[in-house]
């Protein structure tokens, strides 16, 4: 509760001060953002590929996302932007199966920010593993408007491990990766290190979820959402 | 750059969305929306129309009004729009039989799509009358030669000219014309014909049409069906068969292109049509057009994963409702059940003429009452499948032994004691049972099973030894000196055995990776994928031993294709002689990638 | 003659290994015929004996006399102990390298490390004694110095190896202990019936001369070497607590060793498994039982080649230019050599230090045999009692796949655990298969050069070699398992503290006594009973170590964090006996 409180304070203070129209309106949408059904709350799955596993140093080179509304994934709404960072991408290409010349043609890290925060304003996002993912979103709105933005997030790794923990059941190396969860969900097996298929693998994943425990009452999101 | 990739990837595979351009498949993929439904929950109804829902993953059960049960449709099925269930359009309404994902289209847009292209609307329009044709005809009786028949034959005296051959077949719009002598049958001249006797040959058009004909075709009897002109035409490569009637007279004429016309219908229209038979008797007769349809899927050069995903599937079809005609009899089942489907059928690999090979995991322990059930069942199903095609394992592994026809905690027992005591049949079996998928019934019974055995499985490494010594022991083909080795097939020629020596290892190696990771899922190219993305083996490793297996399979089955063309059966063994130096030298290629892939793993076990 | 017995002999297992490999790609439901219990003992037995219990326990018996009997005792023990006390529990825990084992059951990567340099430490000194083996049958076999038999032989185990051999295979194995037991104990009749008239060697060992003199054969042999000044072959050489300590640290040290480990999870089913161990048992005890009798017999023989007559007449010692063919043999591998000191044309053969002021008055001016290995003795012991030539060879033979069999599954568990859990486990996760083959190739090779280097410039004989290597895996890998298995209590940090404090205790120690890294003359002290600590022997202090290794872990395990539920209870789970469910009882 209070918590909450905090965060829309917060919020509210910051898109005061940003200059930025598109974070400002962001903020403030998400200052008066309140979860609680899945089913009735507009969502939005992100997925970031970064060059690295440091936020610090590391870059975004893609932003996949989609939107969910009244519990229903909008293939319409799909978007990946590929970020040219400027710089060759080093030795993890090889993962994202992204070469530097297909990024050399992407757009600048702000447009990909301002179509992603234009997408977001007013919905929870739900990523797979939150927090390198945030971390890396914040930094780069910091760079680009001076402002930190706040987020209400759903992570389904996080739910996952806490519902586990509840069982009594801690989850063993590798349970919570997202190809796993999903075949155990089951869920078709989608290529990864994309970030648009794992956003959408995500949004599949967390629908299941909330199907899943409907059967023993509805998945509250007051529950699992988190606040940053 | 809005990417739909994932959805259009799917469903370019089914139809009728093979008939759209990739520009309107893309425009349809961008209005879908996925949702979750777990397992028994509501979907939507027929009415109002709620446009065209998609199954990407799980199954769906149509109910009537009344909640009895119309139709089960699974992965890649659709439903949504109107139905004829029985002959009859009615209204129903659309529950999740498993936990699925299910996509779907709205109504506005699934009309748009239908008024834009008319092969996509023509599926949906067809499925009426094709119904109606259904309902008047026996169940599951295959096209008759006599309906493709239009119109007499053309035929023409042996005594006349080429040229007067030439005109009548101009004037009839035919590309040939039977020659008679009286009433009896002499020979048949085709546009072939014409070129390559005649204009290349240099032969006076005034000529007998007697010379330049083929004596004494080969013929159909009108009583038969397309399957045997089917098989008739690709045996002896022709194009054209006169049809006799019962007392040997011409009655008519059957082109490649009337059985392609007859022919067309997609094979998955096959598992819909099991869905519809009432008997085991209709069933039987449907499985008569089995043989010309696996002809057709080899030889329609379609990949090898969904040549063997469609055999999967209609295998699967059968069983499922064979299950649902043995409940119709005995009654409903006493306890929830799983019917699971075992080795390659699981894998969804399953090859034409295939034996069965399946189990049956009870909810709980059945007193004697229940016991007998499910032992009238799985009589009743196994038996039907031999009667279908799908001979009895000779191993037994199948729901008929009481061993696997057991309960869920007697299923977990089996494989911890196999786990336990990894002899040389533990090992074989758990080649067979971690190939484990749920085909009817309830599946959270084999999902509980499967994450017990493989967690159990993962976690002993000794257990995972003996399979690892029992997969060294399948090597490809290949000798010391990297040469090709042959063997011979039991009956009469040298040949590589690729089965044995080259798909088999690549399954075991798939399983043990699977196994060591904890993945559940059967399918060889999903664990080899899942295993990668979990870090079990490397993303290169990984692709190798996929190309290689689709490389080794393709072989196969092409040489089966041939061998069926031929009026062989189809078998594994592949001489060295009948392959090009370039496809040897790709088969070694592979080969070699197994037997890398085998010394690792035999070095990580500490196995020689 | 020889070439073509070892010929013959390995012909024979690639014979099997290509039979029994073409022929189990058979029919796929076929497969399920087990191997019989006593089939598998003999493999399991063939397996154990390393080129220590075949070429040199029975030398070391014939210097060292009752002394070393704790190597009897101890590998005896060590085996019965692996059987009983702990193969059970690990196959309960479902794992079959102790790596594996130890990263499992402490949670943690780096205990895995430590295990994992624990045991590549421990194997790799094993493998120095087998590369001694290898080298002293080859030099005799070829006829060359005893370091070209090395390079031969380590030629040998590196093709032997990376062609993974002919072992694994169960009728290979049960060959080759047909051929190890034959070649051991055929010359062992023959010389007992030469000796005392009886049949058994065992029993030959106990009864009385059969040259009519009615002296026992051990108390003849006692008298011989006593009066040539050497310690009676039934004194007691080394303090109690040595000779304690040595049969533990071999005992325990059993169980770190993973060539012997592996071999209790090829029986799939637990009561064969245990019936296995059982039959391994008898067929090991048939060699072990035959060693004393091989000991005291080939020194006795030896001696009295040498010297044929009583001490002192001038004519009871054999002349130089009369000394038998296998002893000039041996002195081309360098092994065996004299020296005609005092120009008589004969050899003397005698302690010095024993002998005293009465050498001098025989006109003796020191012992003139200037080399005697004793990992010579079984090799040589048929060409002594001049047995016929096809006995020679078939010990040979014998010889050679006892070290290479050996030599080959301690390779193969070293280069799977560096390539498999240091490369791939740790260093490089990503790695490819082909890499990881190439890795575990290289760190054969590797090992096999250290090896071989070590062998040449030797710590001391293959057997008391192979006692460091099992010192070694007693204090550090040992106090871990049974920790692990039997104290749920136990953590991560006390096992990691425990096995780095166990290795380099005894390390230390050894390589106090024996030179850094084994380079000789860098010795901190002298190898004798009067520099050890307490009369603890190099050898012996394993059992220290491991004692060291319980304690500290105890004390770390008990001042941190306990370890997580879930391990405790699997822990739990297994040691409580569980009826291992068996779904055939329908």
């Amino acid at each position: 509760m209070l918590r909450r409180w905090g965060h829309a304070r917060r919020c509210q203070r910051r898109a005061r001060h940003c200059s930025n129209s598109v974070i400002a309106n962001y903020l403030e949408a998400c200052a008066v953002l309140e979860p609680d059904q899945p089913g009735n709350t507009p969502m939005i799955a992100v997925d970031l590929e970064l060059t690295g596993l440091d936020h610090r140093k590391d870059r975004i080179i893609a932003i996949g996302w989609t939107l969910i509304d009244e519990g229903k994934i909008r293939f319409g709404s799909n978007r990946q932007v590929l970020i040219s960072t400027g710089q060759s991408v080093g030795p993890s290409a090889e993962i994202h199966e992204m070469l530097d010349s297909e990024l050399a043609g992407g757009e600048r890290i702000e447009q990909g920010l301002e179509a992603l925060f234009r997408a977001g304003t007013g919905r929870l996002w739900l990523f797979h593993h939150a927090r390198l993912d945030l971390a890396s979103l914040r930094a780069a709105v910091h760079a680009w408007t001076g402002t930190k933005p706040g987020f209400i997030v759903l992570d389904t790794l996080d739910i996952e491990k806490r519902q586990r923990l509840r069982r009594n059941v801690p989850p063993r190396q590798g349970q919570l990766q997202l190809g796993r969860l999903r075949s155990e969900y089951r869920l078709p097996p989608y290529p990864g290190h994309n970030a648009l298929n794992d956003a959408i693998a995500t949004a599949e994943l967390a629908l299941a979820m909330a199907a899943r425990a409907q059967s023993g009452g509805a998945l509250d999101l007051r529950r699992y959402r988190r606040y940053f | 750059m809005h990417d739909v990739s994932l959805a259009t990837g799917f469903l370019q595979g089914f139809p009728p969305f093979d008939a759209l351009s990739p520009g309107e498949l893309e425009a349809l993929a961008r209005g879908l929306s996925a949702a979750y439904y777990a397992r028994d929950t509501f979907i939507l109804a027929s009415r109002p129309p709620p446009g065209l829902a998609i199954i990407r993953k799980g199954a769906v059960r149509l109910v009537d009004e009344n909640q009895s049960f119309l139709d089960k449709r699974s992965e890649g099925g659709l439903f949504g729009h109107q139905i004829h269930f029985h002959g009859s359009e009615s209204e129903y309404r659309a529950e999740a039989a498993e936990d699925s994902l299910i996509w779907h289209l709205s109504q506005e847009d699934f009309e748009r799509v239908l008024a834009d292209n008319a092969t996509f609307a023509a599926y949906f329009e067809n499925l009426p009358r094709f119904r109606v044709r259904a309902a008047l005809d026996p169940p599951g009786r295959a096209t008759q030669i006599l309906e493709l028949i239009h119109r007499d034959p053309v035929t023409l005296q042996a005594a006349r000219s080429i040229r007067e051959a030439a005109r009548l077949m101009s004037e009839e719009r035919v590309s040939s014309v039977l020659i008679m002598r009286g009433d009896e049958l002499k020979g048949i001249v085709t546009d072939k014909d014409l070129r390559d006797r005649v204009l290349a040959a240099g032969l006076d058009p005034s000529e007998t049409v007697e010379r330049v004909m083929t004596r004494d075709p080969e013929t159909l009897a009108c009583s038969g069906d397309v399957d045997q002109a089917l098989l008739a035409m690709i045996r002896g490569n022709f194009r054209h068969l006169p049809v006799m009637d019962g007392h040997d007279r011409v009655t008519g004429l059957v082109t490649a292109g009337d059985l392609l016309r007859a022919q067309s219908e997609h094979p998955l229209r096959m598992v819909s049509d099991i869905h519809k038979q009432g008997s085991l008797d209709a069933l039987i007769r449907l499985s008569d057009r089995l043989p010309s349809l696996f002809i057709r899927l080899l030889g329609m050069g379609r990949n090898v994963e969904q040549t063997e995903r469609l055999v999967t599937h209609i295998t699967d079809a059968f069983t499922a409702r064979l299950i649902q005609l043995g409940q119709q009899q005995l009654g409903p089942a006493p306890m929830p059940f799983a019917w699971v489907a075992l080795g390659s059928q699981a894998r969804e690999e399953q090859a034409p003429g295939s034996d069965q090979d399946n189990g049956l995991i009870l909810a709980r322990e059945p007193n004697h009452h229940e016991s007998e059930y499910f032992s009238q069942l799985a009589d009743f199903v196994c038996g039907g499948l031999d009667q279908l095609g799908y001979h009895y394992c000779p191993g037994e592994v199948m729901a008929m032994n009481a061993r696997w026809r057991v309960s869920l905690r007697d299923w977990m027992r089996h494989f911890d004691g196999w786990i336990e005591e990894g002899d040389p049949k533990s090992v074989m079996f758990c080649g067979i049972f971690f190939d484990m998928r749920c085909v009817h019934g309830d599946a959270q019974l084999v999902d509980t099973l499967l994450d017990h055995a493989v967690g159990r499985a993962r976690d002993h490494q000794i257990f995972r030894r003996f399979m690892a010594t029992n997969i060294a022991r399948h090597r490809p083909p290949i000798g010391f000196f990297r040469q090709f080795v042959q063997e011979d097939d039991g009956s009469h020629s040298e040949g590589l055995n690729l089965k044995h020596r080259g798909m088999v290892p690549i399954t075991e190696l798939a399983r043990i990776r699977a196994l060591e990771s904890g993945i559940t899922a059967p399918n060889t190219f999903a664990r080899l994928r899942l295993a990668a993305e979990l870090g079990g083996i490397a993303e290169a490793d990984a692709d190798s031993l996929r190309d290689a297996l689709t490389l080794i399979n393709r072989v196969r089955l092409s040489h089966q294709a041939e061998q069926l063309a031929a009026g062989d059966p189809p078998g594994h063994f592949v001489p060295i002689e009948s392959l090009s130096p370039l496809m040897r030298r790709n088969l070694k290629a592979a080969f070699l990638l197994v037997v890398h892939a085998q010394s690792a793993l035999s070095l990580r076990y500490q196995v020689r | 003659m020889t070439y073509i017995v070892v010929g013959l002999s390995f012909a024979l297992y690639i014979g099997i290994a290509v039979w029994s490999r073409a022929s189990s790609t058979g029919e796929f439901y076929v497969a399920g015929a087990g191997v019989h219990p006593v089939a598998n003992g003999m493999a399991t037995a063939a397996d154990w004996m390393s080129a220590a219990s075949f070429i040199s326990m029975a030398g070391l018996i014939a210097f060292l006399g009752y002394d070393a009997s704790v190597y009897l005792m101890g590998w005896t023990g060590g085996y019965v102990l692996l059987a009983l006390l702990l193969a059970p529990y690990l196959r309960k825990f479902g794992k079959f390298t102790v790596p594996e084992f130890i990263g499992d059951r402490f949670y943690s990567k780096g205990a895995r490390l430590v295990a994992v340099i624990c045991l590549i430490v421990a194997s790799v000194t094993y493998v120095i004694g087998q590369m001694r083996g290898v080298g002293v049958a080859f030099g005799r076999f070829l006829e060359v110095p005893f370091e070209i038999g090395v390079y031969v032989g380590m030629g040998i185990v590196f093709i032997y190896a990376v062609l993974g051999g002919m072992k694994g295979i169960t009728y290979t194995q049960i060959a080759q202990y047909c051929v190890l037991i034959f070649a051991y104990t055929v010359p062992a009749i023959f010389i007992s019936l030469n000796l005392t008239g009886h049949f058994l060697p065992q029993v030959g060992l106990g009864s009385t001369m059969a040259d009519g003199s009615g002296v026992a054969l051990l108390e003849k042999l006692d008298q011989v070497v006593t009066d040539l000044g050497f310690a009676a072959f039934t004194a007691q050489k080394w303090p109690t607590i040595n000779i304690f300590l040595l049969t533990l640290s071999l005992m325990i040290g059993t169980a770190g060793l993973p060539h012997v480990i592996i071999r209790f999870f090829t029986v799939p089913k637990v009561a064969d498994a245990r019936a296995s161990a059982g039959w391994a048992l008898v067929f090991i005890a048939v060699l072990y039982t035959t060693a004393p009798a091989v000991g005291a017999m080939a020194r006795l023989n030896l001696m009295s080649t040498i010297q044929t007559g009583p001490v002192g007449e001038e004519t009871a010692n054999i002349e130089v230019a009369q000394v038998p063919r296998w002893m000039e043999h041996w002195r081309t591998t360098g092994l065996l050599d004299w020296k005609d000191k005092n120009g008589d044309g004969r050899i003397q053969y005698y302690d010095e230090g024993g002998m005293g002021g009465k050498a001098d008055t025989f006109g003796w001016q020191g012992n003139e045999m200037t080399k005697v290995d004793r990992d010579i003795m079984v090799l040589a012991n048929p060409e002594i009692a001049k047995l016929p030539n096809w006995v020679i060879a078939l010990v040979a033979a014998g010889g050679l796949a006892a070290a290479l069999s050996t030599a080959a599954g301690l390779l193969l568990a070293i280069s799977s655990a560096i390539s498999h859990d240091l490369i791939k486990g740790m260093i490089a996760p990503g790695i490819s298969e082909k890499r990881e083959l190439l890795a575990s190739r290289i760190s054969m090779a590797a090992a096999i050069i250290l090896a071989g280097y070590l062998g040449l410039n030797p710590p001391g004989f293959a057997a008391q070699v192979v006692a460091l290597a099992f010192g070694l895996a007693a204090s550090s890998i040992f106090p871990a398992l049974m920790m692990g298995i039997f104290n749920k209590r136990m953590n991560r940090e006390g096992a990691i503290a425990g096995m780095l404090v166990g290795l380099f205790s005894t390390l230390i120690y050894i390589f106090w006594f024996k030179g850094w890294f084994f380079i000789p003359d860098t010795a901190m002290a002298k190898d004798s009973v009067d520099h050890w600590l307490m009369g603890i022997s190099p050898e012996a202090f394993g059992a220290v170590g491991a004692g060291l290794n319980f304690t500290v872990a105890y004390i770390v395990s008990r001042a941190t964090a306990p370890p997580p539920d879930e391990i405790q209870h699997l822990v739990e789970d297994i040691r409580i006996p569980r009826s291992a469910g068996s779904p055939e009882r329908h």
